[in-house]
């Protein structure tokens, strides 16, 4: 397979970057991070522009410090960096391999495009079924008849930086702004999440609290390269065996990461009780689609078993 | 010969350093002046009738120079002469789903892209066969045949019966009998390299194609034919080849169209496949249903084997009547059972064909019975160990379907894997979830029965040894990465007395290599390793003269060992290898030997023999029976294999993993060890993504493959894949290289039921469908609970 014919634009400033989008916006642009899912889908024709600004050469966006992350940070820089949440460690550690963690970006992560079966295919494919909702088709090849994209959240590190309620910031043609990171996807398979056109991510951040216990778990049938077919991010504070804090997300069952309430154990014991509830309580939130690898039953069953364990792993049990 | 002093140690492949620094070239590496891209319009549809062909506004296309389609090359070929029921491009219809309706040759890829785009086809959709229950059956009114050519009624390809001894009585007397119906998802090769192909005609009409290839001899015939070009008229290159595993074993529409291009065009063509075309053209593991029973007596003596097999072969024939025939046949060893029944039946569907894939027609059986064994152990309270010990073929034995087993070292291959894993101690004493499970291998070492009933060698090698002091070795084995071009360096330098550094392989020319019927069947290190011996011993021969002439000593007494021939009688007389050798030439030029291997006699009074051997036995024992079929499954000698491996299963999510692996394998005699033992970790890998993770997934019950790439088609990767302890079991085979055996094959059988009965030890749930995903292992749990 080979790209199709676009203009590559290789800004310095986040500045010149805003004005090249805003200047190509009509004819279509998007901008390259780290690649390692966005020019494989421009292979198979999907998300194509005829203008691609590549941000790599924007220093700033490369500065890690502690709590705040340049959206350009390639995933294996930031296992150098210390401190970093264990949760996010564990998370980044379980994204693709290693290689391609070497190119790939945080901020690409946090900003991945769903997959489906019936979408992440050729030109060939495609044609061989018609197009769906998300390529530009008329309809859903999953759920036919729904009139909304069902393509599946793909990003390990999501439920991971919800759960730490991380702060994104943008630059675009408005001006400077920030979001809650738990605000910034909708539910659809296509849009996906508020970005405005011609906006950059520049920073992710968050409140360094060292007491703060995180964890990631994913479910994938390879222990490298596969996407995840169900991810639980969670951020728990512990204050003398009462809970002080409790988030959790969990990713690849829907669109966009599910949050599971965890408020009414706020100042409980974590007790096997309370994980069971809450393990309920997650499985009963998600409808996973017949869309990527193994069955929807399948992953669905998976959904309580990997909060138990997940909050048993971070409660301190063996 | 004394001792021996370059076969038997581990020894870096002879192309190894080319490889990993880079400098080996592979086909899509080679340019040529005016070379153009080629690029193949695929179908849509699983099965429609072609209408018509529109190529015109393809053909005006700036930079393209050459447009094709099926009937500029109409004649049919395949890998089997009975079957020959490919084109180049579809002729009249198209039967399934990516099968190539036309060809364009272009400047750039791009503009080879947009000229398919401009081809307008018309077809009118034809009801398509997509599942093996529906092929079975007659064919519905106004639905046609996917295969007109093929002899069998509807979409049946071909069915086969074979029975030895009273299989009903043997059933009813059993103390124990067990059954079982298996599922096996088909699976694909999936090498490192696509298929990749260059076609050039020069100006005195002569077709040179480059192509990665597993049997460069099949493709010249096969050029030849739909060309109508004498053989010699065509010159097939084989580069390197990155992988095969059977997937290169077919001679290909690709290589035709190529050819097809170039002609058309004028210049040379170049075909590359993405990875979708390759997954979609396929020719991997039939999809099978297996109905399987097995019984044994109040001893644990195995009694009696009943298998009826029905595979998917997709669109064509490829090597499927032989598969049919292998899904029986190759289930009569590694254990005595004496009376047999077989009936394999192969289908023609609308879907990518399937072929020859590593362990080819043996491996989804051998799970099946593996399984059913355990089952009888289970049954009788034997140990599974024991029973197949108890089983076990002894060397020099004739199989109820005429196998001739020579060299046998299965039961040491049970015995070291049963010791090194602590089995006695452990199994059955794991913790909840832990387990062992075991499974053995019987394939053949190539197959005894040629692919053409032809008055020909299956292997011959040539040697010069000229001035310099080098060793030219020709032949057209194969070298796909498996190591055949060290084995022939290897047999050569020692049956000469000489360090590898002498020894330069070429096996990648047709013109200048003498005829070897390629790399599949596990044929190429037990019959071009004998042509190889035979070659260098008729250069020794010549070398011994000279030295004869030189030294004044008879011929009778020399040796050659450690780049010296030397007078054995008095071994202060001794001169170098290149003295002697020199000595030899001056009169005559460079020393020339060669040698070639014929498989040992198949039985006279099978149908057709004669034309292919002689009534009169050329040597040795005369192998097979004479019941039909009897030709398929023999061998001159066959591997056996015993694998242990540590099963974890997660009862919550179901999910297996192996820690452990140990495996051992009789390859006869490891001529280069290293080289075995990659063979046998590359065949736990391999076979363990059949057992767990590998799947041809079809979209939504269509013929649409849903998972043509890398990222959902599940190969094992290396964090997944356990650690495997090699046991190299030489059991001295007397009519192979050196007492060598196959390795490249057989060492696939025994990895995937010795997970599924390690899961069985672990949870205690039998596994019958793969591959044995999570969610297939929750719903045994939940059904056992």
């Amino acid at each position: 397979m080979i790209l199709p014919p676009f203009l590559l634009h290789r800004p310095t400033t986040v500045d010149e970057a805003v004005d090249l989008a805003a200047l190509h916006q009509e004819e279509g642009v998007s901008f390259l991070a780290g690649g390692t899912d966005l020019l494989p889908n421009w292979k198979n024709r999907l998300n194509n522009q005829p203008h691609l600004i590549s941000l790599q050469s924007i220093p700033s966006l490369h500065d890690v410090e502690s709590g705040k992350i340049g959206a350009l940070a390639t995933l294996h820089s930031l296992l150098g960096f210390s401190p970093l949440p264990q949760g996010l460690r564990e998370a980044i550690e379980v994204v693709a391999s290693p290689l391609i963690r070497t190119t790939a970006t945080i901020g690409g992560n946090l900003l991945l495009d769903t997959r489906c079966h019936f979408f992440n295919q050729s030109p060939f494919w495609r044609a061989t079924v018609g197009s769906c909702l998300k390529a530009e088709g008329p309809v859903c090849r999953v759920v036919p008849g729904a009139n909304s994209c069902v393509a599946t959240f793909s990003s390990d590190l999501a439920p991971l930086l919800m759960a730490m309620d991380a702060t994104l910031s943008f630059v675009g043609p408005q001006g400077e702004r920030s979001l809650p990171l738990r605000t910034f996807y909708q539910q659809d398979g296509i849009r996906r999440m508020v970005l405005k056109p011609g906006e950059i991510l520049t920073t992710i951040s968050w409140h360094d609290d060292p007491t703060l216990l995180t964890g990631y778990a994913k479910l994938r049938i390879r222990e490298a390269w596969d996407f995840p077919l169900l991810g639980v991010g969670c951020a728990m504070g512990l204050c003398e065996g009462y809970l002080s804090n409790l988030s959790l997300f969990l990713g690849a069952v829907d669109s966009i990461p599910i949050e599971v309430p965890t408020e009414s154990f706020l100042g409980e014991p974590l007790t096997d009780e309370a994980i069971e509830v809450i393990a309920k309580s997650a499985y009963a939130r998600v409808k996973p689609m017949k869309n990527v690898g193994l069955t929807p039953s399948y992953r669905k069953r998976m959904v309580p078993v990997f909060v138990r364990r997940l909050l048993m792993r971070l409660r301190g049990d063996h | 010969m004394t001792s021996k002093e370059i076969v038997g140690k581990s020894t870096p492949l002879v192309d190894g350093a080319e490889k990993v620094t880079g400098e080996a070239v592979y086909t899509d590496d080679i340019t040529l002046p005016g070379l153009l891209v080629g690029r193949i319009l695929r179908s849509p549809h699983e099965h429609a009738q072609i209408e018509s062909i529109r190529v015109v506004d393809a053909s005006n296309l700036l930079g393209v120079h050459a447009v094709a389609v099926g009937a500029d090359a109409p004649i049919r070929f395949g890998v089997l002469p009975m079957t020959k029921d490919e084109t180049a491009l579809a002729v009249d219809k198209v039967v399934y789903l990516g099968d190539g309706i036309a060809a364009v040759a272009a400047d750039t890829e791009a503009i080879a892209l947009e000229a398919l785009s401009l081809i307008k086809v018309k077809t009118k959709v034809l009801p398509p066969v997509l599942r093996m229950d529906e092929a079975l059956k007659p064919l519905k009114d106004g639905v046609e045949k996917i295969q007109p050519m093929h002899s069998y009624p509807g979409s049946r390809f071909k069915e086969v019966k074979q029975s030895f001894g009273d299989v009903e009585e043997a059933f009813r007397d059993a103390r124990s009998s067990v059954k079982g119906s298996f599922r096996f998802q088909g699976v694909t090769h999936a090498p490192t390299e696509p298929h990749a192909t260059i076609a050039h005609w020069s100006a005195q009409g002569r077709l040179t194609v480059w192509s990665a290839t597993q049997v460069p001899h099949y493709l010249q015939r096969s050029l030849a034919e739909v060309f109508e070009l004498p053989m010699h008229k065509v010159r097939v290159i084989r580069p390197y080849v990155g992988g095969g595993f059977g997937g290169k074993s077919d001679p290909f529409p690709h290589e035709m169209v190529a050819a097809l291009l170039a002609k058309k065009s004028g210049r040379p063509v170049k075909i590359l496949f993405d990875r979708e075309e390759l997954f979609i053209t396929n020719h991997g593991r039939h999809p099978t249903k297996t109905e399987m029973a097995l019984s044994a007596d109040a001893l644990g003596n195995l009694t009696a084997l009943q298998i009826d097999a029905l595979i998917d072969g997709g669109a064509w024939g490829s090597f499927g009547v032989i598969t049919s025939y292998y899904n029986g046949a190759l289930s009569m060893g590694p254990y005595k059972i004496p009376s047999f029944d077989y009936r394999g039946r192969r289908v023609t569907t609308n879907k990518p064909p399937s072929g020859a894939m590593r362990g080819h027609g043996a491996v989804n059986s051998r799970y099946a019975l593996e399984t059913l064994l355990d089952e009888i152990a289970e049954d009788l309270g034997m140990d599974p160990c024991a029973i197949r010990l108890q089983n076990a073929w002894q060397p020099h034995s004739l199989t109820p379907n005429g196998l001739r087993i020579t060299s046998c070292g299965i039961r040491e291959c049970i015995e070291v894997v049963r010791e090194a894993s602590g089995w006695d101690e452990r199994r059955g004493n794991l913790p909840f979830g832990k387990g062992l499970g075991i499974g053995c291998g019987f394939y053949i070492s190539g197959s005894a029965l040629p692919i053409h009933w032809e008055r020909m060698p299956q292997s011959t090698v040539h040697l010069k040894v000229d001035f310099d002091g080098g060793v030219t070795v020709h032949s057209l084995a194969a070298e796909i990465g498996q190591g055949s071009d060290t084995v022939l360096a290897q047999c050569v330098a020692e049956g000469l007395g000489v360090g590898l550094n002498r020894i330069r392989v070429y096996t990648k020319n047709s013109d200048t290599s003498p005829i070897d019927l390629g790399s599949y069947s596990s044929r190429v290190t037990f019959m071009a390793g004998n042509a190889a011996i035979r070659a260098a011993e008729k250069v020794a021969q010549q070398i011994v003269a000279g030295a004869a002439r030189l030294t004044g000593q008879p011929a009778s007494g020399f040796v050659l060992e450690g780049e010296e021939v030397i007078y054995a009688p008095n071994p202060t007389i001794r001169l170098s290898f290149v003295d002697a050798v020199r000595e030899a030439l001056f009169d005559s030029g460079a020393l020339h030997g060669k040698g070639h291997y014929q498989a040992p006699n198949l039985n006279p009074d099978l149908p057709r023999v004669e034309i292919l051997r002689g009534k009169e036995s050329e040597k040795g024992a005369v192998m097979g029976g004479t019941h039909k079929g009897a030709a398929a499954g023999l061998s001159p000698s066959y591997s056996m294999s015993a694998y242990i491996a540590e099963v974890d299963v997660d009862p919550e999510t179901g999910i297996v993993k192996v820690p452990k692996v140990w495996a051992a394998h009789d390859c006869g005699f490891a001529i280069n060890p290293i080289a075995v033992e990659g063979q046998i970790e590359g065949c736990v890998h391999m076979g363990m993504g059949q057992a767990l993770t590998e799947s041809f997934d079809y979209n939504r019950g269509s013929g649409r493959i849903e998972n043509a790439n890398l990222l959902d088609y599940k190969i094992i990767p290396s964090t997944d894949a356990p650690e495997v302890e090699v046991f190299l079991v030489e059991s001295n085979d007397p009519e192979g290289p050196y007492g060598a055996k196959e390795a490249g094959e057989g060492p696939l059988l025994p990895i995937l039921p010795a997970i599924g009965n390690g899961i069985h030890d672990a949870v205690g749930i039998r596994m019958r469908h793969l591959p044995i995903t999570p969610d297939k292992v929750l719903a045994a749990l939940d059904k056992k609970r």
